[in-house]
């Protein structure tokens, strides 16, 4: 090669950096390290800062893991401290597996206060978030109930309503296979406290009513006489899914709304909860309420139809209903 | 049939979740604990000094200059932050080594999920995970396909047709074959022509684990196919066929095991040759699986008849057993009288009689919620691992 040729040569790889950095530089592998719970933290603030998702979902996890090892005030301290909404949640939710772990629900103190009182409310909706995933009706009751969701979900900020729906609707599937009276019930003074059509209607619409108690079943018959139409259709449709023991009142409750209430939201929740307390058995009562508002038949026409299949689960009757008619 | 532990004990799992009947009532509760995380709030906007909390110490500064505790456990690494900020298909795949060295589960989901990430659409660097998964030694294969399954490009024409014709190349390992399969799993839809080739593999005696897998990607994709837009008959069809004709065992149970999760209404015309595998196939599984499939379908009547036709002649109580309580889940209290007709030819289903009547007497009608107060009163279910 002749000095002309060398020339352009390292005209070109110097207009090319990154092709001659790309092809230059060694692969660097991550070297074992000791474990240390600031460097743990660290690892999670700046996974939350500028990791890859997949980075920020392996460093939440690492941390969860750690918090079975690490000592609690150590958690209990960052808690406290922490001012990155995502940095919170994710170390809430170590401390939260730590209160789990070592059956100490007193250690949540400093993640339940930043929920009910710190000054931000992207930093209490993290807090509550924290506990997604937890038995956090639980530890809230072993806490003494000094915070409640029902004190939870009238947050001023939308964002801590949100989250304490996403918390109880996915500890009453996902911890208890909605088996659980104590959600239940929660669930149902949540909504009566909330003030937020949008929250009461996701918590009785999500959260199961399978163990209600009949004084959790009582307080949401009497949600169908809320002044709030999206809360009435919300309380009736909850009410198609209250233990067999409760079914013949929660029957007639929902008869009773059908033929009074002319909101037409209410009166298709109302036929929901009445085809899934009965089911196939549903069908000469449904039959009964043709003609009380003509706008409805075709509505009753579709729980018949899919009555007519004879499905003896109710998420399969609903699923086929919901194909003839959304 | 061949032998193939790893396939036999899922296979047992699967059985017992379907002995104890929790199959289907459970696969609508379970929750998805991978959430991604928050686009919003992880961004590099956020202050990390800002002013607006109660909070009086920022925690990093805190942190900075105290004595750095010891935690005793293992897996912390250096150089993982910088690792993530440049990742590329090459230094995942260098990393990878190491975490299996380490044998380091959670960095090696990390790498997987990130090699996901960086496959995105793009069906260039889905194949050369393809490329990779083919020339490792287990474990790798499974990390590289499993990272495929997740990414968007593994539905690319160019990707879908490379996972299928190296799962036909009889060349190859049988499990090599196999994990192509799985890697398929995630399709949204198989054309007539990819379910007709996988089928093949299926009804291959000599296809062994790739049988297996062929058999559970028709029903994963069926059940895909179908809650995105209702189809589910010709993938039906397939496994049925599988069910009726497979000379192993295990591939005719898992070919009618399939639709349990995604619930079609069995159509009519099925019913009558479910009806015959109930009565006639030579394992005592395949024909509990038959009456399992029966439990589900558009004329509950039919199933119902079949059910009684099927009873004399079935002289293992476990199979009596999945006839009686699958009756009740095909057609709830209306099939009590059929119940006590059982109760009265095998006392030993009298109490199970007397359960189901109790329970419909509570005015409950939901079978998801009958079958929970339900005791069990028969030694049925398949341990795990168990030959059966």
């Amino acid at each position: 090669m002749g000095p002309r040729m060398k020339k352009t040569c390292v005209l070109w790889l110097s207009l090319l950096p990154g092709l001659a950095l790309a092809q230059g530089a060694p692969i660097s592998i991550p070297a074992p390290a000791a474990c240390t719970v600031e460097g743990m933290l660290d690892e999670v603030r700046v996974a939350m800062k500028t990791g890859s998702p997949a980075y920020q979902r392996y460093a939440r996890l690492r941390l969860k893991e750690a918090a079975i090892a690490m000592p609690p005030e150590a958690l209990g301290r960052a808690v406290s401290q922490e001012r990155d909404p995502a940095v919170l949640e994710a170390v809430g939710a170590a401390l939260a597996t730590k209160a789990s772990n070592a059956q100490k629900p007193e250690l949540l103190q400093p993640l339940l206060s930043r929920a009910k009182q710190d000054v931000d409310p992207g930093l209490r909706a993290a807090a509550v978030r924290a506990l997604k995933g937890a038995p956090s009706v639980e530890f809230m009751a072993k806490n003494g109930d000094v915070v409640t969701y029902e004190q939870l979900v009238r947050d001023s900020a939308p964002e801590v309503r949100q989250a304490v729906v996403e918390n109880l609707v996915t500890e009453s599937a996902g911890i208890y296979f909605g088996h659980n009276a104590e959600l239940a019930e929660t669930a149902v003074k949540a909504a009566a406290a909330s003030g937020d059509p949008s929250v009461a209607t996701r918590l009785l619409g999500e959260v199961s009513m399978e163990a209600a108690s009949p004084e959790a079943v009582r307080q949401l018959t009497s949600q169908l006489r809320s002044e709030d139409p999206g809360m009435r259709a919300a309380a009736a449709k909850a009410l198609g899914g209250v233990p067999g023991t409760e079914s013949p009142g929660a029957r007639r409750s929902l008869t009773a709304l059908y033929r009074s209430d002319s909101d037409l939201a209410v009166r298709k929740s109302a036929l929901e909860g009445l085809a899934r307390l009965g089911q196939s058995s549903a069908r000469p009562l449904l039959e009964s309420l043709r003609g009380v508002d003509p706008r409805m038949d075709p509505e009753i026409d579709a729980w018949l139809g899919a009555l007519k299949l004879n499905l003896q689960e109710w998420h399969l009757l609903l699923r086929e209903k919901q194909r003839l008619r959304p | 049939m061949t032998s193939r532990p790893s396939f036999k004990v899922a296979l047992a799992g699967l059985v017992l979740l379907l002995a104890v009947g929790v199959v289907w009532w459970r696969g609508a509760a379970r929750s998805d604990d991978a959430d991604p995380p928050t686009p919003g709030l992880t961004g590099p906007s956020v202050p990390t000094a800002a002013p607006a909390s109660s909070a009086p110490v920022a925690a990093a500064s805190a942190t900075s200059k105290a004595p750095r505790e010891q935690i005793p456990m293992p897996g912390c690494w250096d150089g993982l932050a910088a690792l993530d900020r440049s990742a590329t298909l090459e230094s995942l795949h260098a990393a990878v080594s190491a975490a299996i060295q380490a044998r380091d589960t959670a960095l090696v989901a990390y790498l997987q999920e990130r090699l996901t990430e960086l496959v995105g659409e793009d069906p260039d660097r889905a194949l050369q995970l393809v490329t990779w998964a083919m020339k490792a030694a287990p474990p790798e294969p499974a990390i590289y396909l499993e990272a495929l399954k997740a990414a968007p490009a593994v539905r690319h024409p160019r990707v879908s047709e490379k996972l299928l014709s190296v799962a036909e190349d009889k060349s190859l390992a049988a499990p090599d074959r196999a994990s192509a399969l799985d890697a398929l799993e995630t399709q949204h839809r198989f054309t007539p022509d990819m379910r007709n080739r996988l089928k093949s593999i299926a009804l291959d005696d000599s296809a062994d684990a790739a049988a297996w897998m062929a058999t559970r990607t028709l029903g994963r994709v069926m059940k895909e196919d179908y809650q995105r837009t209702g189809t589910y008959a010709p993938y039906w069809k397939d496994l049925l066929d599988i069910g009726t004709t497979s000379e192993d065992t295990a591939v005719r149970l898992l070919a009618l095991e399939m639709p349990s999760y995604s619930d079609p209404l069995i159509d009519s015309g099925s019913i009558d040759t479910l009806a015959k595998v109930m009565r006639t196939d030579k394992e005592r599984d395949v024909r509990e699986m038959a009456a399992f499939r029966l439990a589900v379908t558009e004329d509950p009547q039919k199933a119902l008849a079949a059910f009684r036709a099927a009873f004399d002649g079935e002289h293992d109580l476990c199979v009596r057993w999945a006839i009686l309580r699958f009756a009740v889940r095909a057609a709830g209290a209306d099939a009590l009288p059929l119940v006590e007709e059982f109760a009265r030819k095998d006392p030993r289903l009298r109490q199970d009689y007397l359960d189901f009547k109790a329970l419909y007497a509570t005015g409950t009608t939901d079978f998801a919620r009958i079958w929970l107060g339900k005791k069990e009163h028969h030694d049925c279910v398949v341990e795990e691992g168990a030959p059966h």
